[in-house]
């Protein structure tokens, strides 16, 4: 409750700090207008055309089964609706890796050393999925998207499977009894293999759908490479980590007004401080995330698509990150100016890194696999992809993330910031 | 009945032992005053009883409870006024109070009769919906003292309330915590300024090098330099010739020389000043003379051999 009073009231100070708003509000607005109209040209607002690309089949498992497998799956690639998008190389992980580190290479899908066997044993399985952070966006989906759909129809096969076993057996057992003589083995095996028939054609069906479904998927997205759609994005993430910086203000202001000392001189506890300024930083990116998303929608008319569960939880989730990086940096720091200025620049600089000034597809590759390991380049990732379809369950691992980020900096910032106080006094 | 018994209170940073054994007790509706020069420990006394340090050995009782068992209920029982102006700017005095009262569990009605009242009691209820950026700087301390009150405190903490404010403001909070102090609620008032703390308080602890080194009424205290006087001398110049022949006139106790002024201790300063004046005008030109009564100044000058303001 103590927590809620003290992030409201920080929303309300928020509110009235002329400057914040302008910085906050109206700058990104006015940013996403000239960076829109400027750079217009590097983002094509039209259907793309990216041609075939290659790509990357790694086996890692290399038993039974295996080869099966993987060779169903570069069926699927073959198939004339993807051929001309897709060219499959059969390699090892170190040559992926290496031919997308030289740029040679979109990504790879790779099945793990023990998908095969998992399949078999009706356990669940997932494949995993390399890109090169510096390749098409575009490119990227396309490939996530086959991937996906491809281990979706599987494990749908998979259990289908082990369905039609289980009845088979049942049926086989009631017969037996009534007859009071064994089921013949013979007649079991017909049966699978009748319900093994159904389901392969299942399966090509299943394949041969799931092509319309990339291209209407490559369609949906090539939306989100529409310019101002694209700094509608990236700004939003830059100036919530702007956001985060009025938190670690916000947190110095109240050691050095001594504020911080009358909250804790009530009764209450240092935790409930932490998290009262740790929700003020939330309201306030909160705030700042609908005016900016509403803002843009109505000004430039920006599509921000329809998961606005997803939109929320994936700001909360960054806003979270931002604002517990920001809490450890003011309590590591007695000097206010000095840590806004640094906080200023690092936002700046891996904004520049993740996209925000040029597009990511412009970057230098060194640039784009640095920018790969930081918060807002995940962040941004993850805006272009719920707005152009995805769910929010691909999206759940990134915002986990962010999370886990957020609340391990809070953490480490909240231990300083006692610690601080009590030498301070 | 105590309100407030403060045991062996301890507390170090590094080598700085900045509390070394402190104990005090104040009885309910008493103002007791904490006085000492800056950095003598007042202010992480104050910050050890409120529970803002961890301390490092003693106990705190605050209306029978135990501090360290039971925080919750003494920070219940006491409210505080910081030394700074503790307050956010952007926001009306209203609001502010509105914030802090919610601090100390005060909603609906309630809230807004104790904003009344507290507002009220400083005299600021017509200002109330200005910002406090806007206010003079007596005016925040007012807002200050206003936002420890609303809560109903048995215990007042001060802690030098009156820094940095207009003579007019000052006089203005020091009626306002004697009035408190009136109406039975217990106070403690720590300051650098004697004057305020003989003004307010009827028992002082005198502290330094944070220990208590000293403590009374204010006559318990003035007795430990007798009836004496001072006589503050400022000379021209070469102050330090005349010591030996200022401390040969009969009836003068002491002779020292501090911050550029000789200081004369005797029981008759009327009947030693002729001969005094005699000495000095001798070697120097006087450029100043003051007589002062025993007051706590005096008191800490004999203890410490320093002034408060030193």
């Amino acid at each position: 409750m103590k927590a809620l009073i003290i992030g409201g009231k920080d929303l309300k100070v928020f509110s009235r700090d002329r400057t914040g708003l302008m910085m906050n509000i109206i700058m990104p607005l006015l940013l996403i207008l000239v960076l829109g109209s400027a750079l217009s040209n590097m983002v094509s607002d039209k259907a793309p055309s990216i041609g075939r690309f290659d790509v990357g089949v790694v086996d890692e498992s290399g038993a039974g089964g295996s080869a099966a497998v993987v060779s169903s799956f570069r069926e699927v690639l073959s198939q004339p609706s993807l051929k001309d998008l897709l060219n499959p190389f059969t390699m090892s992980r170190d040559e992926a890796e290496s031919a997308m580190r030289a740029g040679k290479l979109a990504g790879a899908v790779v099945f793990p050393k023990d998908y095969a066997a998992k399949i078999m044993s009706g356990q669940p399985a997932s494949l995993e999925v390399l890109f090169d952070p510096g390749a098409s966006y575009l490119k990227t989906t396309i490939l996530k998207a086959v991937a996906q759909g491809y281990n979706d129809t599987v494990l749908a096969v998979q259990f289908a499977m082990q369905e039609a076993q289980a009845q088979v057996q049942a049926q086989t057992q009631a017969q037996a009894q009534a007859q009071a003589v064994p089921a013949p083995e013979q007649q079991l095996a017909a049966e699978m293999a009748r319900r093994a028939a159904e389901l392969g054609q299942q399966i090509s069906a299943k394949l041969q759908a799931m092509s319309p479904r990339i291209r209407e998927e490559t369609a949906k997205s090539s939306g989100v490479v529409n310019a101002t759609q694209y700094y509608a994005i990236t700004m939003t993430v830059m100036f919530l980590g702007f956001a985060g910086m009025t938190g670690l203000q916000s947190i110095i202001q109240e050691k050095d007004q001594r504020t911080m000392g009358r909250i804790l001189a009530a009764p209450g506890s240092r935790l409930e401080f932490v998290a009262g300024k740790f929700l003020g930083v939330l309201f306030i990116a909160a705030s700042q995330f609908i005016v900016l998303m509403v803002g843009t929608h109505f000004i430039y008319r920006v599509d921000w698509g329809s998961n606005w569960t997803g939109l929320f939880l994936l700001a909360a989730a960054y806003a979270i990150t931002m604002s517990g990086l920001a809490t450890l940096v003011s309590a590591t720091t007695s000097n206010v100016k000095a840590a806004v200025t640094v906080w200023m620049l690092v936002i700046q600089v891996i904004t520049a890194l993740g996209g925000g000034m040029v597009p990511i597809s412009q970057l230098p590759k060194s640039m784009t696999r640095i920018a790969s390991v930081l918060p807002n380049y995940w962040a941004t990732m993850g805006f272009f992809d719920l707005v152009s379809g995805e769910t929010l369950a691909h999206l759940m691992p990134t915002i986990l993330g962010l999370f886990a980020i957020g609340a391990l900096s809070l953490a480490a910032g909240a231990w300083r910031l006692a610690r601080d106080q009590e030498r301070r006094g | 009945m105590s309100m407030i018994v403060v045991k062996d209170l301890a507390k170090s940073f590094g080598t700085n032992h900045a509390v070394a054994g402190v104990s005090f007790q104040v009885a309910e509706g008493e103002a007791y005053g904490l006085l000492g020069p800056n950095g003598a420990g007042k202010s992480t006394t104050i910050n050890l009883v409120l529970g803002l340090l961890g301390m490092d050995g003693g106990t705190v009782t605050v209306g029978g409870q135990d501090l360290s068992r039971n925080s919750a209920a003494v920070k219940r029982m006491v409210g505080f006024v910081p030394q700074e102006i503790a307050l956010y700017p952007s926001l009306s005095a209203r609001e502010n109070l509105v914030f802090w009262g919610r601090m100390y569990g005060l909603g609906g009605e309630r809230l807004h009769q104790s904003i009344a009242r507290a507002l009220e009691t400083v005299g600021l209820a017509d200002r109330a919906k200005e910002r406090i950026e806007t206010y003079s700087g007596g005016m925040k301390r007012r807002i200050n003292i206003a936002a420890a009150l609303l809560h109903e405190p048995k215990l007042l903490i001060m802690d030098e309330p009156t820094v940095g404010i207009d003579p007019q403001s000052r006089n203005h909070i020091l009626e306002t915590v004697k009035g408190l102090n009136a109406r039975g609620m217990t106070i403690i008032y720590t300051s650098h300024y004697m004057e305020e703390v003989e003004f307010l308080c009827t028992r002082v602890g005198i502290i330094d090098h944070g220990k208590i080194i000293a403590e009374g009424t204010l006559d318990e205290l003035r007795r430990i330099i007798g009836h004496r006087s001072r006589i503050r001398l400022r000379l021209s110049s070469n102050g330090h010739r005349v010591l030996e022949r200022l401390r040969a006139i009969k009836e003068v106790e002491k002779v020292e020389e501090a911050a550029g002024e000789i200081v004369i201790t005797t029981a008759n300063p009327a009947g030693v000043l002729p001969a005094v004046t005699a000495e000095c005008t001798e070697n120097a030109r006087i450029q100043s003379v003051a007589l002062e009564e025993p007051n706590l100044e005096a008191v800490f000058l004999h203890l410490t051999g320093r002034a408060l303001r030193d």
